[in-house]
C-alpha cells in the first residue's frame, strides 16, 4: 500500500514544477551564498594586511618610512582620480591618507624639539579609522623607542617610563580560523535540506486538503499511517535530492574559494561529502516530518506557507543558540538538527573523534520522525485536521 | 447494503444529527433528500468512518464503520461532492491510484481499468491531465475511480451538482444499470426531479433527523400532496434550500 501512496506522492510532486524548482533553488543557494560571503570576506580580510599610502618628504624620516613598510604600509602616490593603483600588476585599492613630515621634522629631532607630521584623510570613511590607528601605532612605536634611546643618554633606565608590561598573546591558529569559517558551511547544508522540502511538504499536506483531494484519500479504504509514511518519504525524497545537490556543488565550489589566501588548506573530498551524505539522511526524513506536522495544523495553504517559514529558521537557530547560550549538556549533542549540526562541523574540521554522538544522533533522529509520523498519522484521524475546520 | 442506526453527532454545540436511523438496501436507488444543512454530507462521512459518531452505529454490508472503518469501505465506492481530483494526473492514473488502493494490482488492475474506461468512454481522455477537464469529464473520472474496484455499494454525495443536462443524463443511465446489477445505490441530493426520477426508496431528512421515509408515490400518498415537491415542503414545513 506504501509503495502505491509513495509513486502517487512523488509522481504528483515532479510534475509540480514550482516544488521542484524551489527544491533545486534551495540547493544551489547555500553553496553558492557560500562561496560568495567566504571570498568576499577573505578579500576584505587580506586587505588589511598591505595598505598604500602617499608620504610627503619620506626623506624626512628614513627609518619610520621604513618601519611602516615592515608594518605593511607603503608608499604609493595618491590616484589623480578614484583609487585603484597598479602595485606589481596586481589590482589594489589607495587607503587615501596622506602623510606629511614637516619640513623641519629631521632638525627638530636632532633638537629634541616636537617634530610635527600631519595625517590627513576622510574621517568620515569607515575604513579610514582603522588605517589611521595602523599609521598612529607605528608612530607611537618609533616615538617610545626614541624616548627610550633619549633616556638612556641621559643616564635614566627607560624601565623608568614603563609602567605595565602587558603581554598579548593571540591563540588564534590557521584551523581555528578555518573552525569558524567551516561551521558556517555545516549550517547552510542543513539549510539546504530543509529548504528543497518546503513547497512539496505543503503542497502534499495543506495544498491536498485545500483540493479535496486529502478528504477523498481517506474515504478509501488506507491507514493514516501508510499515509503520512508516504508523504514524509516523498517529501524526504526532496530533502534528500536537495541535500545532495547542495553538497556536489559545495564540493565543486570550494576550490574556488581563495582559502589558501588565508593560510587554510580545505579539502572538500568524496569520503567527506559521502559521510555527511549519510550524517544529512535522518535529518531529511525529520524535516519532511516537521514540515508536514506544521502544514497539516495550518488551516490553509497560506497559512501553512507562513508557519512553514519558521521551520526553514530552526536548523540556523538552533545551532546559534546552543553557541550563545552557557548551557552545555552532553545529551544535547544527540538531538535532532544538533547531532547532524556538531558532526558535520566536526567532520568538515577533521576532528570528529568520537562516532557516539553520530550515530546516537541518528537513531535519535529517525525516532523523533517516527514519533511526528505517528502524531500526525493520529491527527489525521481527526475531523478538525482533516477538514480543516 | 447500507445502514445507520441511532446515529447522533455533535459539532461543538450544534447538532447536526440527532438521532439519525435509515437503510439502503441493494438492488435500490436510495435518496436521501433534505435541504442545505439537513446534515446528509455529515451522515454519509459518519457511515464511511470518516467523523466518529458521538452516539449510533452504522453498518456497510454489515460491518461496523465505526470499528473498522477500513474493512467497511472497501466496500464501498465514494461519489464525493467536491470532487479532489489530482491535476498533475492523468485520468487513467488517477483511476489506477485508487484501484491500488483497493487492494488491485497487476493484471487484475490493468483489466479493471480499461473495463471501466471502456464503460464510461473515456478512453479519449485518459491518457490527459486532470487539469482542464470540464465538469462533465470530472465527474466520469470521478465516477470510474469509485468503481473501478466493483463495489457493492455506491455512495453519492450530490453527484449532479454543477453538472451540464449531457453529463446528468449519463450519470441517470449509468446509476439505473448498476442498480440493475444488484448494486445498492445512496446518493444524497436536494434537486426533486433527479429524486423523482431515480429513486425507489427516498429518505427526507431535517435537522439531523427523519422526517419522512418511502417511496415517491407512498410520501405524496401520505401527505396528501400531488408532487413530490409539494410533498417534501409539507414535511419539513418550509421550502428553503430546495431545487425544484
Amino acid at each position: 500500500m506504501i509503495k502505491a501512496l509513495f509513486r502517487k506522492e512523488f509522481m504528483d510532486s515532479i510534475r509540480d514544477k514550482r516544488a521542484v524548482f524551489a527544491a533545486l533553488a534551495g540547493a544551489l543557494f547555500s553553496p553558492l551564498f557560500f562561496a560568495g560571503v567566504m571570498t568576499v570576506t577573505i578579500e576584505t580580510s587580506r586587505s588589511v594586511d598591505e595598505m598604500y599610502i602617499h608620504i610627503n618628504n619620506a626623506e624626512q624620516a628614513p627609518q619610520i618610512v621604513e618601519l611602516l613598510e615592515r608594518e605593511k604600509i607603503y608608499h604609493v602616490d595618491t590616484p589623480k582620480s578614484g583609487k585603484s593603483i597598479v602595485v606589481d600588476g596586481e589590482k589594489q585599492k589607495h587607503s587615501m591618507l596622506t602623510l606629511t613630515f614637516d619640513e623641519a621634522f629631521q632638525q627638530d629631532l636632532a633638537k629634541s624639539k616636537p617634530a610635527t607630521v600631519t595625517i590627513n584623510a576622510d574621517y568620515s570613511e569607515k575604513a579610514t579609522n582603522n588605517n589611521v590607528r595602523r599609521v598612529k601605532r607605528v608612530m607611537q612605536q618609533y616615538e617610545s623607542s626614541l624616548v627610550s634611546m633619549r633616556l638612556l643618554a641621559r643616564g635614566i633606565s627607560p624601565g623608568v617610563a614603563q609602567v605595565i608590561d602587558l603581554d598579548e598573546q593571540d591563540t588564534s591558529t590557521p584551523s581555528s580560523k578555518s573552525a569558524l569559517i567551516l561551521g558556517v558551511l555545516g549550517v547552510m547544508i542543513l539549510l539546504a535540506v530543509f529548504v528543497s522540502s518546503t513547497n512539496v511538504a505543503i503542497d502534499c499536506s495543506a495544498g491536498e486538503r485545500e483540493r479535496n483531494s486529502l478528504e477523498l484519500l481517506l474515504m478509501q479504504p488506507v491507514n493514516t499511517f501508510d499515509v503520512v509514511v508516504a508523504k514524509a518519504m516523498n517529501t524526504g525524497l526532496f530533502g534528500i535530492i536537495g541535500g545532495t545537490l547542495s553538497l556536489i556543488l559545495t564540493a565543486l565550489v570550494i576550490p574556488f574559494i581563495p582559502l589558501h589566501k588565508m593560510g587554510l588548506a580545505f579539502n572538500f573530498d568524496a569520503t567527506l561529502a559521502i559521510s555527511i551524505w549519510i550524517v544529512i539522511f535522518p535529518l531529511a526524513l525529520f524535516a519532511a516530518a516537521l514540515q508536514l506536522t506544521t502544514a497539516f495544523k495550518a488551516k490553509s495553504f497560506k497559512e501553512a506557507q507562513s508557519y512553514i517559514q519558521y521551520t526553514i529558521m530552526v536548523p540556523v537557530i538552533v545551532p546559534m543558540a546552543l553557541e550563545f547560550s552557557s548551557y552545555k549538556h552532553e545529551l544535547l549533542n544527540y538531538l535532532p538538527i544538533v547531532a547532524q549540526q556538531q558532526v558535520i562541523s566536526q567532520l568538515i574540521r577533521g576532528e570528529l573523534t568520537s562516532y557516539g554522538p553520530a550515530i546516537g544522533g541518528f537513531v535519535i533522529t529517525l525516532l523523533a520522525t517516527l514519533g511526528l509520523v505517528k502524531y500526525m498519522a493520529k491527527s489525521l484521524k481527526s475531523e478538525k485536521v482533516v477538514l480543516g475546520l | 447494503m447500507l445502514e445507520v442506526k441511532n446515529l447522533v453527532k455533535k459539532f461543538g454545540d450544534v447538532e447536526a444529527l440527532k438521532d439519525l436511523s435509515f437503510s439502503a438496501l441493494d438492488g435500490q436507488i436510495t435518496g436521501l433528500l433534505g435541504p442545505n444543512g439537513a446534515g446528509k454530507t455529515t451522515a454519509l462521512r459518519v457511515l464511511y468512518g470518516m467523523l466518529k459518531a458521538d452516539d449510533g452505529v452504522g453498518y456497510i454490508n454489515g460491518i461496523d464503520s465505526q470499528l473498522d472503518p477500513i474493512g467497511a469501505r472497501r466496500q464501498i465506492g465514494i461519489f464525493p461532492d467536491k470532487f479532489g481530483l489530482y491535476e498533475r494526473l492523468t485520468a487513467r492514473e488517477q483511476i489506477s491510484y485508487f484501484a491500488e488502493l483497493h487492494g488491485l494490482t497487476g493484471d487484475k488492475k490493468d483489466k479493471a481499468l480499461e473495463k471501466i474506461i471502456t464503460k464510461l468512454d473515456i478512453a479519449d481522455i485518459a491518457d490527459r491531465r486532470c487539469a482542464g477537464f470540464s465538469q462533465g469529464q470530472r465527474m466520469k473520472v470521478v465516477l470510474a475511480q469509485s468503481l473501478v474496484h466493483e463495489p457493492k455499494n455506491l455512495i453519492l454525495d450530490e453527484p449532479t451538482r454543477g453538472l451540464d443536462v449531457m453529463s446528468t443524463r449519463i450519470l441517470r443511465d449509468i446509476l439505473v444499470d448498476l442498480k440493475a446489477q444488484g448494486i445498492c445505490i445512496l446518493f444524497s441530493s436536494h434537486v426533486m426531479q433527479e429524486v423523482a426520477a431515480l429513486c425507489d426508496k427516498v429518505i427526507v431528512i431535517a435537522d439531523g433527523k427523519i422526517a419522512d421515509e418511502g417511496t415517491p408515490a407512498e410520501l405524496c400518498e401520505r401527505t396528501g400532496k400531488d408532487s413530490l415537491e409539494e410533498a417534501f415542503v409539507s414535511l419539513i414545513g418550509s421550502d428553503e434550500g430546495i431545487a425544484a
